[in-house]
């Protein structure tokens, strides 16, 4: 149940590695994301049109095949159809698994799975290969069947709660932002490997689990303004990320739990498809956003970065080879791979040199704040969807 | 307690903001527009002075920016001027030749040697020119 809710975020600290093992564009990767939530939010609205009773075992035998898929993929259609599939499994494991396991700790287990999920996938991604996440879901998924012989009951009483399930929809909209963004910004932006960005992601669930108290709106607000401290990100400073990352988190633990709960009255098929309708929603805007803002901004901060080396007080012996190093570090940029700025200035003596230690803090400072400014308009976008979802709360609460 | 996160939630967004306007972001100056000269004394700091006045003075004649220019040398980094390659040589050396007239008249070189740099600017590969590998 947790791996299947993971499945919507554990990739994201791969897409970097994916994005060049398979030379493939922004949105393209991002497809690996988005098919997953699409298959899962459309099986999920199937499943509430046909009113069919949902089949645990077989979620789990379609996800476990389709994990195995994934992990085999030899190139990127397959593992995007694989992920389809793996979807269409994870609807029905995660519809039917409400009756197993009761909705408190069904909607704990979803919200703890998609919060750790980069972490998880940032720790197997630098630990093995991106494939490795989806070899570790085969046996957890063979573990899942153990769960279905256990006896499970129903919630009698269906109330579904449109204006909850939309502000769900919402909140796990935002989420793209926290999670998603923030993971591409550390790691495809500041250069941070899978593993130290994990490190700093985890932030966001664990400060989601410390928030033990109940409240929707607020905590639905918390998170719109801590996507507003992304956006607002000033520098690449790891602690104003972090800072703004536990903010979301909180907000989450606030607002997740409670409005879960109020959702499942209406059936968990219902909260599967409203959490994964936002979730494919966000990805569907926020992709052709970045993907629109990335390059432009990588092209400014070539620029800036000639400036900042053709206006350095550092001698000519030593600013061409790094302006040749450089110049080469931002072409292998735009082959995919990260470029790390600091080497030229670090192999070229910038331990004893110190200006040409400053300016390479100086360089190094300015491409990470254009990059960082190239995720605004997306982290906005967001904040928006996390606003809205606070207001529908406030609404929905009032009308109760 | 939910007071206390909203107040630091938006400390922490007033602290980035003030931040963001500490360090501006670097601009990239527009064509033609009047720089500072490169600091300091010596040959590497004169022939530097030379050589960024020189790209500065070609950008102007082609209406690029400087740095757009600089990029375009090096035809990995897939900058192009949309300007035919002799039109680029020409201002380059053009400006070249006129940074080596304004650092003669600086009194930064003697008029002897000017006039050997001024034919070797007209005549040797641009791409060690403009790495001030020839000066």
């Amino acid at each position: 149940m947790a791996a299947a809710s993971a499945d919507s975020s554990v990739v994201a600290l791969a897409l970097p590695q994916l994005y060049g093992d398979f030379k493939t564009t922004i949105v393209g990767v991002s497809w690996v994301l988005t098919s997953y939530n699409a298959a899962v939010a459309v099986t999920a609205i199937a499943l509430v049109a046909v009113r069919r009773a949902r089949s645990y075992p077989v979620g789990v035998a379609i996800f476990l095949l389709a994990s195995a898929g994934c992990a085999a993929a030899p190139n990127l259609a397959v593992l995007i159809t694989a992920r389809c599939v793996q979807g269409v499994g994870a609807a029905l494991l995660l519809a039917a698994s409400s009756r197993l396991i009761g909705v408190r700790a069904w909607s704990g287990a979803a919200a703890a799975g998609v919060a750790a999920g980069p972490a998880v996938g940032g720790v197997l991604t630098q630990a093995f290969d991106w494939r490795a996440i989806f070899v570790l879901q085969v046996p957890v998924a063979a573990l899942g069947f153990l769960a279905a012989r256990a006896p499970g009951t129903e919630p009698e009483d269906r109330r579904p709660a449109p204006l909850t399930e939309l502000a769900i929809a919402l909140l796990f909209g935002a989420l793209v932002g926290a999670l998603f963004l923030a993971v591409l910004l550390l790691v495809a932006g500041w250069r941070y490997s899978p593993i130290h960005g994990a490190v700093v992601v985890s932030a966001l669930p664990l400060a989601a689990l410390l928030a033990r108290r109940r409240h929707a709106a607020p905590g639905a607000a918390l998170l719109a303004l801590g996507l507003v401290a992304l956006a607002a990100l000033p520098s690449a400073n790891v602690l104003f990320l972090l800072c703004a990352l536990a903010l979301c988190g909180v907000g989450l633990g606030l607002a997740l739990p409670v409005l879960s709960e109020r959702a499942l009255a209406g059936g968990a098929v219902l909260t599967v498809a409203a959490r994964h309708v936002g979730l494919v929603a966000s990805l569907a805007l926020v992709a052709p956003i970045l993907a629109g803002d990335l390059p432009p901004a990588g092209r400014h901060a070539e620029l800036q970065a000639t400036k900042l080396i053709l206006d350095s007080p550092v001698g000519l012996t030593t600013k061409v080879p790094v302006a040749l190093d450089l110049g080469g570090a931002f072409r292998r940029a735009k082959t995919g791979e990260i470029p790390d700025l600091r080497a030229p200035f670090d192999a070229r003596g910038a331990g004893h040199d110190p200006e040409l230690a400053r300016t390479r803090d100086e360089l190094s400072g300015a491409v990470d704040r254009t990059i960082a400014g190239a995720f605004r308009a997306s982290f906005a976008l967001c904040a928006a969807f996390a606003a809205a979802a606070a207001l529908i709360t406030r609404k929905a609460e009032a009308r109760a | 307690m939910i007071r206390a996160l909203f107040a630091a939630a938006a400390a922490l967004i007033a602290v980035e903001l003030i931040l963001a306007a500490v360090h501006p972001p670097v601009h990239v100056d527009r064509p033609c527009a009047t720089r500072a000269f490169f600091p300091g004394h010596g040959v590497d700091a004169a022939t530097q002075r030379v050589v960024l006045d020189g790209l500065g003075r070609a950008a102007c004649r082609l209406g690029v920016t400087r740095e757009e220019l600089v990029l375009s040398l090096a035809p990995q980094t897939g900058t192009r001027l949309h300007r035919p390659p002799q039109q680029v040589e020409r201002a380059l050396r053009t400006g070249l030749e006129r940074a080596l007239d304004a650092s003669r008249d600086r009194g930064e070189i003697p008029g002897p040697l000017a006039f050997v740099l001024r034919e070797l600017v007209r005549h040797a590969p641009l791409d060690r020119l403009v790495r001030g590998e020839l000066f």
